[in-house]
């Protein structure tokens, strides 16, 4: 399988790259600046997916490594947090603009490729703030709140020739990005304890859920929001 | 080996020899429950698995304790065991049928759930999948007593799983659209065409794709997954 990763750098999209290089695929790992770490990726990739120029050329990289791309996964992913009547109108467009435009960016650049081949794999990723208000988080839940309906769109325009496309929805996980909201935080064993598992995800964890909505064992699975949150969301 | 003990109610047909038969696969010591009268299809199905078979009317509270009890180690419920009489509006529905459908579908998932959940909270690690269903969130006509029972069944996932987190048991349900099995394959050709109509991927499930579902959700990567009710429905209406 070979599949470009966006956001592969660190955190979620790290993890699912080395899983996924550990099941056998060849990975596209791209990010926006750093060097992705992940020694058994194919090819390393950078731009913004913000812009229109970056992501046609990392696709363009992305097939020419790969010789060919049969799933894309999308992890590329900013925050900003704070009082809602404190955010700038630049940081909630930022916010908006890796998730929901990457994100279709991203699918506009993989859709034509996937449907020539009548074969394709799209998971984005969404998460519990896409479906339960998330204090602090108002542009980062709006953010993903749009991811998931895109996904969903995009999977029912583009079903019947054979792309499925998933949201997966990760709780609370591991990352650097949580141990820098964790630092702000004067609570951090409130927010864990509402998980009923009682801990946080491990990267890993979430990137076991990614290869399995992107394996032939979730070939009927179109169009769904996975969560995996640890109960978070059902309490 | 997976080193897991699986129950499978509703086993010896449909979704249930299907998830059998995947637990079987990656190495579970697989039983087969199902009602003493599906013995004969359960026993041979058990036997080309090398798994077990055993009788069990999930509606009953001694036949289920009587049927988990001989399943030493259980790790692994899926509970499958289902009952449906479609086609009578909801103000006709006898209140017998009603009845049977609850009890089969909602008390029986309940009653297998607490069977098993003690040797699981033992061994601080467990992993419970329930069969929900499309039906318990999209109004369909002649479905009431089914709707309502599958909607009880996804009310009960979410809240054992907030039960279970702590001692390391996930509880999670599946919701499939529509499979193709005998009675799909005899709706009449105009039903089956509106209803293809209405599924993204134009087509109805193989029980396998449902299985693999289970699977997933009854394995260590699925860890971290609970309270979840997971659509398998080949994008039905939302296209």
């Amino acid at each position: 399988m070979s599949v470009l990763v966006t956001g592969a750098g660190r955190g979620i999209g790290l993890a699912v790259t080395e899983r996924l290089v550990e099941e056998g695929a060849v990975v596209a790992a791209a990010d926006l600046s750093e060097p992705v770490e992940c020694e058994g990726a194919k090819t390393r990739l950078s731009g913004d997916v913000t812009s229109a120029e970056d992501v046609d050329r990392i696709f363009e990289d992305a097939w020419g490594a790969l010789g060919g791309l049969d799933a894309l996964v999308l992890c590329a992913g900013i925050h900003w947090v704070g009082p809602t009547h404190e955010m700038a109108p630049e940081d909630f467009d930022r916010v908006l603009a890796v998730s929901a435009r990457g994100t279709f960016l991203c699918c506009r650049a993989a859709l034509p490729r996937m449907a020539d081949r009548k074969s394709g794999r799209i998971l984005t990723f969404g998460s519990t703030a896409a479906v339960a208000g998330a204090p602090g988080l108002t542009a980062y839940a709006a953010a993903k709140g749009a991811v998931l309906q895109i996904t969903r769109s995009i999977a029912a325009e583009y079903a019947h020739i054979g792309i499925r496309a998933n949201c997966l929805c990760p709780g609370a996980t591991n990352t650097p990005l949580l141990r820098e909201l964790m630092a702000d935080r004067s609570d951090p064993e409130k927010f864990r304890d509402a998980h009923p598992i009682g801990r946080f995800a491990e990267p890993a964890e979430i990137a076991g859920t990614a290869a399995w909505l992107l394996s032939d064992d979730a070939s009927y699975m179109v169009g769904a929001t996975v969560m995996c949150d640890g109960g978070f969301t059902t309490v | 080996m997976s080193g897991h003990t699986a129950l499978v109610t509703g086993g010896a047909q449909g979704i249930g020899a299907a998830v059998a038969r995947r637990l079987a696969r990656r190495g579970d010591e697989v039983w087969l429950a199902d009602l003493e009268a599906k013995r004969p299809a359960g026993e041979d199905l058990a036997g080309s698995l090398g798994a077990g078979f055993v009788a069990i009317d999930v509606s009953e509270h001694s036949s289920v304790d009587q049927a988990v009890k001989g399943c030493e180690g259980l790790d692994v419920l899926v509970n499958c065991a289902g009952v449906t009489i479609p086609g009578e509006p909801v103000d006709e529905v006898p209140a017998e049928h009603w009845n049977t459908q609850i009890a089969v579908n909602l008390t029986g998932t309940w009653l297998c759930l607490r069977a098993a959940a003690g040797s699981m909270r033992a061994r601080g690690w467990g992993r419970i999948v329930n069969l929900a269903s499309g039906l318990a969130t999209r109004g369909m006509p002649g479905s009431a007593a089914y709707a309502a029972s599958k909607a009880g069944v996804t009310g009960l996932t979410r809240a054992a799983a907030a039960d279970l987190a702590p001692h390391g048991i996930t509880v999670n349900g599946v919701s499939p659209g529509y499979v193709d099995t005998p009675m799909t394959r005899d709706f009449p050709e105009a039903l089956r065409a509106a209803r293809l109509g209405e599924i993204g991927m134009g087509r109805f499930a193989d029980p396998d794709e449902i299985a693999a579902v289970v699977e997933f959700l009854s394995s260590d990567d699925a860890g971290y997954v609970t309270g979840e009710v997971i659509d398998v429905t080949g994008g039905f209406r939302i296209c």
